[in-house]
Order: structure tokens, then C-alpha cells, then sequence
């Protein structure tokens, strides 16, 4: 054998013996097909006639036109109404509930990692649910308060039965009530990500500028801020562009007085067919979402936000509240029992009201659980509920340990490859979803899948192409999860398994899942319940086999049967915080805690 | 050296990647020059192919050993006929329930992709279904039993079977002491009066609604001869003509518009008189069940009438279900659901319940949109609609 | 046996070369240690012959295989290197009981359950940690955490140890100890163990072979007796020692050298050197002595600084601009600071270096 001949053989037992690199590579490859593919389609379409638009695009269905693009940016009145007030409501939301949902997330990490406050175990479940809760479930609850008999269906909340009067309509519809459900839904989310990265501010380095003479709130200021500013930063933009492409709440709550975002329009497009200009919507919102993100890395990305913590855990220095302990607790507590209880009690109600917003004994009935109403049965006793449950509790489990399973995988090429550029493109990769709407995610599948594709068989109509398409949009929470537990896990513990001769699947196995676990526990709960709830992506990809149970829901509300989807709703609620405590019981770790990983 | 070749590398292999993924969605995937859609014909007795005289028996039978069907409907209320169909008949039909113009999209992707999951449409939207399911491609095959091809006249069965029609109206509360239709005049609801008391669908999202704002636009002359009624002296346009004129005025009186027909009736239920309602008269059944609490204008608006077709799916391998389940449907027993609330085409069904009473004859102006008419004007009032929202 | 080649290796990471052309061979049974500075390419030598990093040029050989050639592109994954790695922070599997670690590589090897728990009673006895099986990294203290790192590597009867800094976590006491310790351990098993430390003491009472480096360039490769008393260079002379070697200037003239203060002897290391030339002179602390008398071997200087140490005191003294320290005795001193005072060279001893190339001489 000559030595060329030898240099390839040796090169590829290398290569076959660097899973970093190979898993590197595999990522590089399934990543250009399910997510640079199908942008670039969608890219595509914008510039070509779609089905049903022939006659007011002038022109022959296939045929190159800037038609879309003209009618979106340059068609004078027509765009500010389909463009440039969307966009401008969109920012202004967008940014407005970040900072609120940023302000109340960090305060309560805050109180509950840095203050000796009480009933942290009580207020840390309270703060997660309305994060588990479907956003959609929570523009339901608001409009069973605040909403008034003037608009909408004029069904009278809560609020204006007690008072007597309407509500006003800021109150009820609109930018308001949009923004602070946003923020009730996105704040656990600051919450969860700047609780993990404040257990890594180690307290030694607060007690240095304590002995310098600083302040508490000096130090606060001075020295766990700014350390904990990549985290706040990154949050930040994370919470904004997961609400950039939210529909439900915008829908609910801003569609009955015309007030639309980019979401609602891009949806109203896709809705009626208009997927020319649906996916320009599309390309506004990727580009936003990008810029924000380009940005966020442009200021902080210098400094890193990893630190490696091999083996060892952080010291927290705990500020004693001393006579405020009590009340502090209490007003904590009972503000997120609030937020957390009332919106599912009032949804619990709803189910019970024949006719919406009447609360009165006679107006009761248990049609929309076990009776039936308008030839629709009730949601306890339909087959096809119970089918979509079965698909439902598939689904959010197989991608829960997909995503679990696969951040896993990307962290580990990802950590172990740091400095290459393969790993930044892996990583900037699995990050592209991020910017991607879910319903025009769930469109670009199905125009992917929805025929042979190379070895792929079509895809439409199976599980598969639901899970594939689920799996890929969480693939940016994936590879941060990934990413950020495999840091923490020193790179030793590996190697050392590595000189003993364990096989890559062995070291896995045995070593680096274990060390991973809270994290790959933390993924997977995180990533079940958003797939159970998630309505948007799955909309267009589901058939009577394969229906689940969110988009059984929006059905229901497409009927106008409000009663019907709140009672799935309602379920659920009970399927995802049931699971999250059984999780919980059964791995005997604190999801919420591993949702940052490490092992300490 | 290692990082350049690296990137280059990854720079290949994506472009590599892109070149088929691009280049796929530029045609539509046309059947093969054989013409397979002649072929499909014969095989299911379509089309030129059905035979003068139908064996329903031997249909009956061939449906039996056919693959699952599944149904397409924007109606959930085909949900126990479905199940009715399979225990007569011993097949497995399914049924999906979804909207219009996801039923439209997704016909059409399958089309496009060459898979045919579906057997058997049942739609709301007439016109964009014909333009883009059966003129764009050959999507869906009409199919009409040939003991009604001969008793229905052709606007019911060409160019695709009529299943039933409704009537879009108004329905209103009234402040009158005798519950009388509470205006005199169209034009009336853009008037202080019902300012934010009428309530309706988006047209974007309603076929009906839409068909009836085509309507409006397109009965222009009328629109304008009721305004100088109804004010006394001619109209002053800021828009093409009196149609759009009312659109614009009405949208700007404080609309409401609403997600669905049911919120529609829920907002007219809850309010107090007077206030108004755009939807199918098909609700008057529940009006008549005591769910909701309103009455139908028959007499003063203009009605609007709104076809609901039905169809086979081109290329179903389960043709003779197909057949059957679309006979089964357009009879008394199979389209119940229906005959107590729309009106049938199938001369031999009898409306049943209150609907007995209520005929398409009822409506002292009921507006007709050919399909041509509805294409071209509907992407008009589409725009309009947008701009004036 | 387990001797260890490494021909011409070069690892760069980017544009920086961490090992630059290096060449080596370890000895079958050696302690060699591989010291130098943080930063020098030590620790990436051991990860190099370990196979964690891959090379760029060259070629590794352990036992007489090939595990690494650039030529042909054969790189051997780690565990097929027949080696055992102690790494700094002791990699100790937090999620594994003391049992768990230890054995884990004897299940990896596949070898009979009977023949595993021989072998961990057989390590734990000999480290004296026994009692520790059941428990967790978590509960151990730094030095039982170092034994079980070492039991662990042990226990597999691996020919050759890679050690990366083993004993810079642990504290002073601790340290000795676990010197002694290491010695005895390598004695008994034989195995080649390859040491990288930035510890000089370490690697002297250790090794038998020690290697310098210094920015991936390995600058002498010797017993440590002889590095200490020949270093090749600048560097390694000032590089070793408790206290950095003293350098002064001098210029040769006929049988004498100037340095500033005086004049002493020619050196014998220097006699390759031309009349007039400049070179570098070098005496360590503790080959200078401190005295009131004069005499041709001194020169006169003041007293800068003293450092008591114990037995010993650093003096600094100056003279014409020029610093010295010197190692004195602290029960026969009897300078103090301000005090004018001479010190005496050991003409035998001195280190005599190139000006230029900072190479020894002689």
C-alpha cells in the first residue's frame, strides 16, 4: 500500500475515532438541509407568482416577479396598513414587554438566589407556570377579566360584572393587555436564565468589593451586574425574539380592534393562501430578530459568559432582608400565586358557561367535558380528543428527548471543537430557527416534505415530519442547553475516560450524560411542554392521524366554541405540570435549577 | 490553511444542498405526458368514463376493499355522518376538519407533490376552489351521481356538484316594539346609530362575507339608487364607486369583526338592541333551539346565496368510496346535519325542523356572484378591505 | 518496553507553535518530568503523546509503535496507547462512587469481574484508601482525591503514566508527602511516567531524565543533577535554582575577566574565548560567599537588603549598578544593611555564558 493510499485510510479512522468532528460535520450537513434549505426556498418564493395569485400578479403561476415585495414595501397606503404599522406595533410591543418581563424575571431571581426571602420553593413553582401555560390560554384568561361587552363578542368580563360598567377598551383590547400577558408569560423565562446565572457569580467576588467598602448596593451595581450582564443581555434578546413571532396572544387580543403585529399579519396572509406575501412577513420578522441578535453579540459577546466550573460549585452570598423577610415573602409569594392561580381558575370557569361571560348557576353545564353541543361531543368523551392525546403525549416526548438528546450532541462537538470554525457555524446554525415564525416554519416543511426528497420518502402525513419539523424549531434552546452543560463539564472527565480506552457511545453514556443530567432533564421538560402547547408550528402539518391536541384547540376557536378549547386547555395545563412534577419526583432534581445545567 | 479549507469545504457542501431545493419549486410537478389523469378516469368511472347507469351494489361492494378515505371538510358537522357512512357501508372514512383556505392549501400541496391523502372535499369557498384546485391543476374531479345529473339543473351541478346553499344575511336584535327589522335601509348601518353594533366576519377569512362584499361592489347601480333613497340627494364618491363606498363607511362606523360565525352570533345574543350580524341563515336553527336570541332580515338587505360544493380528489384510489360517500351525502339520511339548517340542492331531500319553513324563496333579494365575477373582484375587495380596516 | 520517541513534533494552534520541532526519547522505566513556565508546551507535549491533541509534523513512538506519523497520517486513538493519565484537577467522575472510578477503566478493558475486585483491593491497600470505596469525589479531601486519580490510572498495570501537574492542588506538607510517595510507586511499578510540572523541586528529587522548555523548544534534555550544574543556556540557568542564578557582564582580558567592582580569574569554561571578548558570567546565591576580607576572588560591594530565611538570609548587595544576591549563613553573618562589605567568587564554579546566543561555554 503506498503512502497516499495509507494517509486516507489513517485519515478516516482518525476522523472516525473524533466523534467531535464527525458530529460536527453531521450537524453541519442536517442543519443545511432542514433549516438553510427551506429558508432559502422560502427566499425563493417571495421572488416568484404563487398558486392563486396569477391574476393580480400578472403573470403565469412559477414566473419571476417582485410582485410581493413591491406589494409589501412600495404600494403607498396599502403597505403602512400590511407593513409599516404592523412593524411599528411590533417593535413597540416587542420591546416594551421585554423590558418589563426582563425587569420582574431578574427581580425574583434576584430575591430568590441572592436573599435569605421565604417560601422560595412555593413562589419558584408559581413564577414557572405561567411560562408553562400556553400564552394563547393566558389572552383567554385576560379577556375573562378585563374583557367588556363593547367589543369582540361583547362578552362581559369579570371586572366589568363586578363594576357594572364596561371596561374600558385599553384596557380590554389592544397593546395593553398584549404586552402585559406577554410579560407574564416571557418573565419566568428572564427569571430561569438569570437565577442559573446568578448561582454562578461566586460570592468571593462580591466580598472583595465588600472589603473595599462597597456597598450592598454598590456591589450589586458595580460587580454582579456586570458580570451577569452577557446573561442579562442574551435573555433579553432571547425573550424578544421569542415574542416577535407569537400569534395566539396578538390575535386574541389586538385582531377585535385591529391592532395588528407582524405575527397576526403574516398569519392573516398565510390563512387565506397569501404566501407570497406571508413569507416577505416572514423575511421582515427573520430580520429583525437577526439585527437584535447581531447586536446582542456586537455589545457583550467580548466577554464570555462561560465560566468552567470543574467539578465545583459556587458559593452564594445570601443578603439577610432581616425585618422585610416576612413581608417581602409574603408580597412575593402572593402577587405570583396570583398571576400564577386566578388566569386557570377563570379558564376552569369558562368551561362550565354555556354561554360565554355569564356567570350564573343556571347558565352551567358540563357539555363541553362529557355532554355535546353543536354535534361537537365533549372533550372527555370524543374519541378523536383522546386520539390527539395519544399523538399529543408521543410528540412532546419524543421531541423533548430529541431535543434533549441532540443538545446534548451539539454541546459536546460544539465544546470540544471551540476556536474551529466549524463550531461556530454549527452553532450559528442551530440558532437560525430562533428567528423563524412557527407558522411559517410549519409551511416551509410542508412544502419541503410533502414529496420525495433524495433518500427521504414523503414525510406529510406522519408523526415524522411533525416531530422533524418541532425537533429543528427547538433546536436553538437545544444547542444552548447543550452547549452551556457541556462547559460546565470539564473537559478532563472526558479525557480521562478517552485514555482508558472508552468508546465515544460509552463515554457518553457513562460519563458525560450523568454529568448532564439535570440539564438533559431541564431540556427535555422545557422542551415536552412547549411542544405540547405550540399551536402555530404544527397547524399546517397535521392530518386526522396525526391531530394533536393544540390544534384540535384552534379549531374549536376557529368555530367560535371558546369553551371547548379552554377545556383543552385546561387539560393541557394539567398534562404539562403534571408531567414537570413527575419529571421532578422521578429524577429527584429541580428541572428549573438544571435548566442551566452543571453539575455542582 | 485548515480553517480556509475547512470553511470552503462547508461553503460546497451547502451550496451543493441548495441547488436541488431551489431548483424544485419552480413547476408545479405536472403528470407525465401518458396523461394519468385519463388513465385515473377509467379507472374510477369518471368523468367522461361514468357509466349511463350506476350498480350502486357493486359500488357498495368495490368501496369495501378500498384503502381509507379521508374526507376534507370545513364543516364539523360531517364529524357522525362519517361515522353513520362507515357502519352502513363497512369502510373507513376519516374526516379532517379544517378551515377553508387550509383546505385549499393543502389540496394543493398534495397535488403539487403527488400525493392524493385525500378522497372526498367538502369546502366553503366555491370560486378560489374551481380557480385553483380545478383550472390551476387538476386537483379535484366533479363528480355527480347520475340519477341526479338527472333532476338538478346545471348551475347546480356545473362546473362541480353543488352540495347545498346558504343564504349569508343579516340578523339583528330589535329596539322596536313589534321586533321588527329595527332599518329601513342598507345604508342605514353606517349611520351614528349602529355605530359599533354590527358585527361580522373578516371577508379574508369568510367566504360568504366576501362573497356578499363582491356583491356589494358589484351591485354598485343598486347601491347608489338606495343611497340617494335613504339621504335624500346623490352620493359623493371618494372611492371607485357606491359598493366600496359602503364597505368604506361601514368600516368606518366601528365594525366588529370577528374571528368566527359563532362570535358573530354570541356579540348580536349578548348586546342589547339594536345591533346587527352578518352570517349564514343557517344559524336560525339555533335561534330556534333558544341558543341564541335574534331574528333573520329577509326582506330589507340583500341576501347573499353561497354555494357549498363538493368533490372527489383526482387520483384517490378509492374512487368507489367516494362516489358513495358523496351519493350518501346529498341524501336525506346522510346530509342531515345539514337540511335542518341550509338549504338542499338534491330535489328529493326535504328541509327538516324549522328550516321547512325558510326556502331560498324567503329572501326578497338574493344576490347571486358568478365564479368569474368573485375572482375578479374578490382580490379588489380583498385590498380594500386591508386598507380601510 | 515502554520507551517513548518523539521525532521532529510540531503542534500549532493557529499561527502559534505550542511544540515546536521537538525531538525525544524517554528511556523504558524513566521518570522524566517536563518542566518549564506556564505557557512553554508542556502540558501540550503530554496531551500530544497521550493522543488528546493531534500533531502536525513529526512522529510519536511509544514501545516501539508508531502512535502518531504525520507522514502517513496515523494518529492511535488514547485508549489504544496503552498510557494512564493523572490530569491537574484529578478528573475524578463526580457522579461515580471511589469503586466506580477505579474500576471503570477495568470494565472498559473487559477484564473478569473476580480479577477487578482483586485488583482494586490490591491498589486501594497499597494507596491506604481502603475506607474511602463507597464514598464520592465530592467527600474527599485534595490529597485522597490525588490518590484515588492515582489508584485509578494504577490499577489498569499501564506501562506508561502521564502525571500533568499531579501535586499543585495539594498544600505544602502534603506535597512532600506525596512525593516520597510518587517515588516509591514509580520504584515499584516500573512504568515509564512522563511528569510535567513548573515545580523545579519536584522535578529534581523525582526524576531521573528532566527536560526544559521554554515557547515549544525544548532547551535541555538531561539527568537533573546536570541541569542544575550545567545548564545549556541562560534560560535553564536562571530557570532552576530556589533563587535566579546571578548574571553579570565581563570582559576577558588575558588571565582575568572584568566584571564590574574588580577583576577576577579567567574561568576555565572560558578558554575557547578571544582576548577583549564580552560574555555573561553566572553564580548562583549559594556559590557566593560573604566575607570582610579581601582577596583576588572578591570584589567589594554594599549591602542593599536582607531576607532572613531560617538557617539562610538573601543578601542583596550592589556594586556599580550592577545587583547580586547571595546565599549567606545566617548563624556566621555578620553584615547588615548599609555596610560595605566583599563577596567571593568560586572561579571553579562559575557558569560562563555566550553573550550573544546566551549559550554555556565551555
Amino acid at each position: 500500500m503506498n503512502l497516499s493510499m495509507r494517509r486516507v485510510r489513517n485519515r478516516l479512522s482518525t476522523f472516525a475515532h473524533s466523534p467531535q468532528n464527525w458530529l460536527a460535520w453531521i450537524f453541519l450537513l442536517v442543519f443545511g438541509y432542514l433549516i438553510i434549505v427551506p429558508v432559502g426556498n422560502m427566499i425563493w418564493s417571495t421572488f416568484h407568482i404563487q398558486s392563486g395569485d396569477a391574476r393580480r400578479a400578472g403573470g403565469a403561476v412559477g414566473d419571476f416577479t417582485m410582485f410581493y415585495w413591491e406589494r409589501v414595501f412600495a404600494s403607498g397606503q396599502l403597505s403602512a396598513r400590511l407593513l409599516y404599522e404592523p412593524l411599528m406595533n411590533t417593535l413597540f410591543v416587542s420591546i416594551t414587554y421585554t423590558i418589563i418581563a426582563m425587569i420582574i424575571g431578574l427581580s425574583l431571581a434576584w430575591l430568590m438566589v441572592k436573599t435569605d426571602m421565604p417560601f422560595k420553593r412555593f413562589t419558584g413553582f408559581c413564577a414557572i407556570v405561567p411560562y408553562i401555560v400556553p400564552s394563547w390560554t393566558l389572552a383567554l384568561a385576560w379577556l375573562t377579566v378585563f374583557g367588556n361587552s363593547q367589543v369582540g363578542i361583547g362578552a362581559a368580563g369579570v371586572v366589568e360584572t363586578l363594576l357594572g360598567r364596561p371596561t374600558p377598551n385599553w384596557l380590554a383590547y389592544g397593546p395593553i393587555p398584549i404586552i402585559s400577558v406577554l410579560a407574564i408569560n416571557f418573565f419566568a423565562f428572564a427569571y430561569l436564565l438569570g437565577a442559573a446565572a446568578l448561582a454562578t457569580v461566586d460570592a468571593s467576588l462580591e466580598e472583595a468589593a465588600l472589603i473595599h467598602g462597597a456597598s450592598n448596593r454598590k456591589v450589586i451595581r458595580k460587580i454582579t451586574m456586570p458580570i451577569l450582564l452577557p446573561a442579562i443581555g442574551s435573555a433579553a434578546i432571547l425573550t424578544f425574539a421569542s415574542g416577535l413571532g407569537t400569534f395566539g396572544v396578538p390575535a386574541f387580543l389586538g385582531l377585535p380592534v385591529r391592532y395588528n403585529v407582524l405575527a397576526t399579519s403574516l398569519y392573516q396572509s398565510a390563512a387565506i393562501g397569501r404566501y407570497g406575501e406571508a413569507f416577505v412577513f416572514t423575511m421582515v420578522l427573520v430580520t429583525i430578530s437577526a439585527s437584535a441578535i447581531i447586536l446582542n453579540s456586537k455589545l457583550i459577546g467580548k466577554r464570555k459568559q462561560f465560566t468552567t466550573m470543574e467539578g465545583k460549585g459556587s458559593r452564594q452570598r445570601v443578603l439577610k432582608l432581616g425585618k422585610w423577610r416576612k413581608p417581602v415573602g409574603f408580597l412575593v409569594a402572593g402577587v405570583m400565586a396570583i398571576v400564577t392561580f386566578m388566569p386557570i381558575i377563570f379558564l376552569v370557569l369558562q368551561t362550565f358557561q354555556f354561554h360565554l361571560g355569564q356567570y350564573s348557576l343556571d347558565n352551567f353545564t358540563l357539555a363541553y367535558w362529557i355532554g355535546e353541543r353543536d354535534g361537537l361531543r365533549g372533550i372527555l368523551v370524543d374519541p378523536r380528543v383522546r386520539a390527539a392525546a395519544v399523538n399529543t403525549l408521543w410528540l412532546g416526548i419524543s421531541v423533548g428527548l430529541g431535543t434533549a438528546f441532540v443538545g446534548i450532541l451539539i454541546g459536546y462537538s460544539v465544546s470540544r471543537n471551540r476556536g474551529r470554525p466549524i463550531a461556530k457555524v454549527v452553532e450559528q446554525m442551530s440558532f437560525i430557527p430562533y428567528v423563524i415564525p412557527g407558522i411559517a416554519f410549519g409551511a416551509i416543511f410542508l412544502s419541503m416534505f410533502a414529496q420525495p426528497r433524495g433518500p427521504i420518502p414523503v414525510l406529510y402525513g406522519t408523526m415524522t415530519i411533525i416531530f422533524i419539523a418541532c425537533l429543528v424549531n427547538r433546536l436553538p434552546f437545544a444547542s444552548r442547553m447543550g452547549i452551556s452543560a457541556m462547559m460546565q463539564v470539564g473537559r478532563s472527565l472526558e479525557e480521562s475516560a478517552e485514555v482508558h480506552g472508552a468508546s465515544f457511545p460509552r463515554r457518553i453514556t457513562r460519563i458525560m450524560f450523568p454529568l448532564t443530567k439535570r440539564g438533559f432533564m431541564g431540556g427535555f421538560i422545557l422542551s415536552f411542554v412547549s411542544t405540547v402547547k405550540d399551536i402555530n408550528l404544527v397547524i399546517l402539518l397535521v392530518t386526522p392521524q396525526t391531530m394533536v391536541l393544540a390544534a384540535l384547540t384552534f379549531g374549536y376557536i376557529e368555530l367560535g366554541r371558546r369553551q371547548f378549547a379552554d377545556a383543552i386547555g385546561v387539560v393541557i395545563i394539567v398534562l404539562v405540570l403534571g408531567c414537570t412534577l413527575i419529571a421532578q419526583w422521578l429524577t429527584k432534581t429541580n428541572p428549573l435549577q438544571g435548566f442551566g445545567g452543571g453539575n455542582s | 490553511m485548515k480553517i480556509t479549507r475547512n470553511a470552503a469545504f462547508a461553503a460546497l457542501v451547502v451550496s451543493l444542498l441548495l441547488i436541488p431545493a431551489l431548483g424544485f419549486s419552480a413547476g408545479t410537478a405536472e403528470p407525465a405526458a401518458a396523461d394519468p389523469l385519463d388513465e385515473w378516469m377509467q379507472f374510477a368511472e369518471v368523468g367522461p368514463y361514468q357509466p349511463e347507469v350506476e350498480d350502486w351494489d357493486a359500488i357498495a361492494a368495490a368501496a369495501q376493499e378500498e384503502p381509507p378515505l379521508v374526507m376534507y371538510s370545513n364543516t364539523s358537522r360531517a364529524f357522525p355522518v362519517v361515522d353513520q357512512f362507515n357502519e352502513i357501508y363497512g369502510t373507513e372514512v376519516e374526516m379532517l376538519n379544517i378551515s377553508t383556505s387550509e383546505l385549499n392549501e393543502r389540496i394543493r400541496r398534495e397535488y403539487d407533490a403527488g400525493i392524493f391523502p385525500s378522497g372526498v372535499v367538502m369546502t366553503g369557498n366555491i370560486a378560489v376552489m374551481y380557480d385553483q384546485l380545478m383550472v390551476e391543476r387538476n386537483a379535484l374531479t366533479a363528480y355527480v351521481p347520475r340519477e341526479m345529473q338527472a333532476v338538478l339543473p346545471d348551475r347546480d351541478m356545473e362546473p362541480v356538484l353543488i352540495h347545498r346553499y346558504s343564504a349569508g344575511t343579516w340578523y339583528f336584535t330589535s329596539d322596536l316594539p313589534d321586533g321588527s327589522v329595527p332599518y329601513e335601509n342598507i345604508w342605514e348601518l353606517t349611520t351614528e346609530r349602529f355605530r359599533n353594533r354590527v358585527a361580522m366576519q373578516s371577508p379574508l377569512r369568510s367566504g360568504t362575507t366576501m362573497d356578499y362584499m363582491v356583491g356589494i361592489v358589484a351591485n354598485s347601480d343598486l347601491m347608489e339608487e338606495l343611497y340617494e333613497d335613504f339621504f335624500g340627494e346623490p352620493i359623493e364618491l371618494t372611492t371607485p364607486n357606491a359598493g366600496f363606498e359602503w364597505i368604506r363607511r361601514l368600516l368606518e362606523n366601528d365594525l366588529r369583526v370577528q374571528a368566527s360565525f359563532r362570535d358573530v352570533a354570541d356579540a348580536v345574543t349578548n348586546s342589547d338592541a339594536p345591533f346587527l350580524g352578518f352570517g349564514t341563515q343557517s344559524v336560525y336553527r339555533d335561534v330556534l333551539s333558544g341558543q341564541y336570541d335574534f331574528e333573520l332580515d329577509t326582506d330589507i338587505n340583500p341576501a347573499i346565496l353561497s354555494a357549498r360544493p363538493i368533490a372527489m380528489t383526482s387520483y384517490t384510489e378509492s374512487p368507489n368510496t367516494a362516489k358513495l360517500l358523496i351519493r350518501y351525502l346529498t341524501s336525506q339520511e346522510g346530509g342531515d346535519p345539514w337540511w335542518g339548517a341550509d338549504f338542499p340542492v338534491n330535489p328529493e331531500v326535504q328541509s327538516t325542523g324549522p328550516m321547512a319553513n325558510l326556502t331560498l324563496d324567503s329572501f326578497a333579494r338574493l344576490w347571486s356572484i358568478p365564479i368569474d365575477q368573485a375572482l375578479d373582484l374578490g382580490d379588489e375587495v380583498a385590498d380594500f378591505w386591508i386598507l380601510y380596516e | 518496553m515502554s520507551r517513548i520517541i518523539l521525532e521532529h513534533v510540531t503542534k500549532r494552534f493557529g499561527d502559534y507553535a505550542a511544540v515546536n520541532d521537538l525531538s525525544l526519547e524517554i528511556e523504558s522505566g524513566a521518570f522524566f518530568s517536563l518542566l518549564g513556565p506556564s505557557g512553554c508546551g508542556k502540558t501540550t507535549t503530554m496531551r500530544l503523546i497521550a493522543g488528546l491533541e493531534t500533531a502536525d509534523e513529526g512522529r510519536i513512538l511509544i514501545d516501539d509503535k508508531v502512535v502518531f506519523d504525520a507522514a502517513d497520517s496515523t494518529v492511535v486513538p488514547p485508549g489504544k496507547r496503552g498510557i494512564g493519565m493523572v490530569f491537574q484537577n484529578y478528573a475524578l467522575w463526580p457522579h461515580m462512587t471511589v469503586r466506580e472510578n477505579i474500576l471503570f477503566g477495568l470494565a472498559v478493558r473487559k477484564i473478569e469481574k473476580a480479577d477487578q475486585e482483586e485488583r482494586l483491593r490490591r491498589v486501594l491497600s497499597r494507596l491506604q484508601i481502603s475506607e474511602l470505596v463507597d464514598r464520592y469525589p465530592s467527600e474527599l479531601s485534595g490529597g485522597q482525591q490525588q490518590r484515588i486519580a492515582l489508584a485509578r490510572e494504577l490499577v489498569t498495570g499501564a506501562k506508561v503514566l502521564l502525571m500533568d501537574e499531579p501535586l499543585s492542588n495539594l498544600d505544602a506538607k502534603l506535597r512532600i508527602d506525596m512525593r516520597v510517595e510518587l517515588k516509591q510507586l514509580h520504584e515499584e511499578t516500573g512504568a515509564t511516567v512522563i511528569y510535567v510540572t513548573h515545580d523545579q523541586i519536584e522535578a529534581l528529587t523525582l526524576s531521573s531524565t528532566m527536560a526544559v522548555m521554554k515557547l515549544g523548544v525544548m532547551q535541555q534534555n538531561a539527568a537533573p543533577s546536570e541541569v542544575f550544574a550545567k545548564p545549556t543556556n541562560l534560560f535553564v540557568a536562571q530557570f532552576m535554582g530556589h533563587t535566579p542564578m546571578n548574571i553579570l557582564p565581563a570582559t576577558i582580558q588575558g588571565n582575568s575577566m572584568q566584571i564590574p567592582g574588580g577583576s577576577l580569574p579567567r574561568a576555565a569554561s572560558s578558554a575557547s574565548c578571544a582576548d577583549g571578548s564580552q560574555i555573561l558570567i553566572g553564580a548562583r546565591p549559594e556559590e557566593l560567599l560573604l566575607g570582610t576580607t579581601q582577596d583576588e576572588r572578591s570584589i567589594s560591594v554594599r549591602v542593599e537588603s536582607i531576607l532572613p530565611m531560617g538557617y539562610d538570609s538573601l543578601v542583596r548587595v550592589s556594586v556599580e549598578g550592577a545587583e547580586l544576591t547571595i546565599a549567606a549563613d545566617e548563624r556566621t553573618r555578620t553584615v547588615d544593611v548599609g555596610d560595605d562589605c566583599f563577596v567571593t567568587f568560586d572561579d571553579t564554579q562559575l557558569h560562563c555564558f555566550d553573550a550573544e546566543t546566551h549559550e554555556r561555554l565551555g
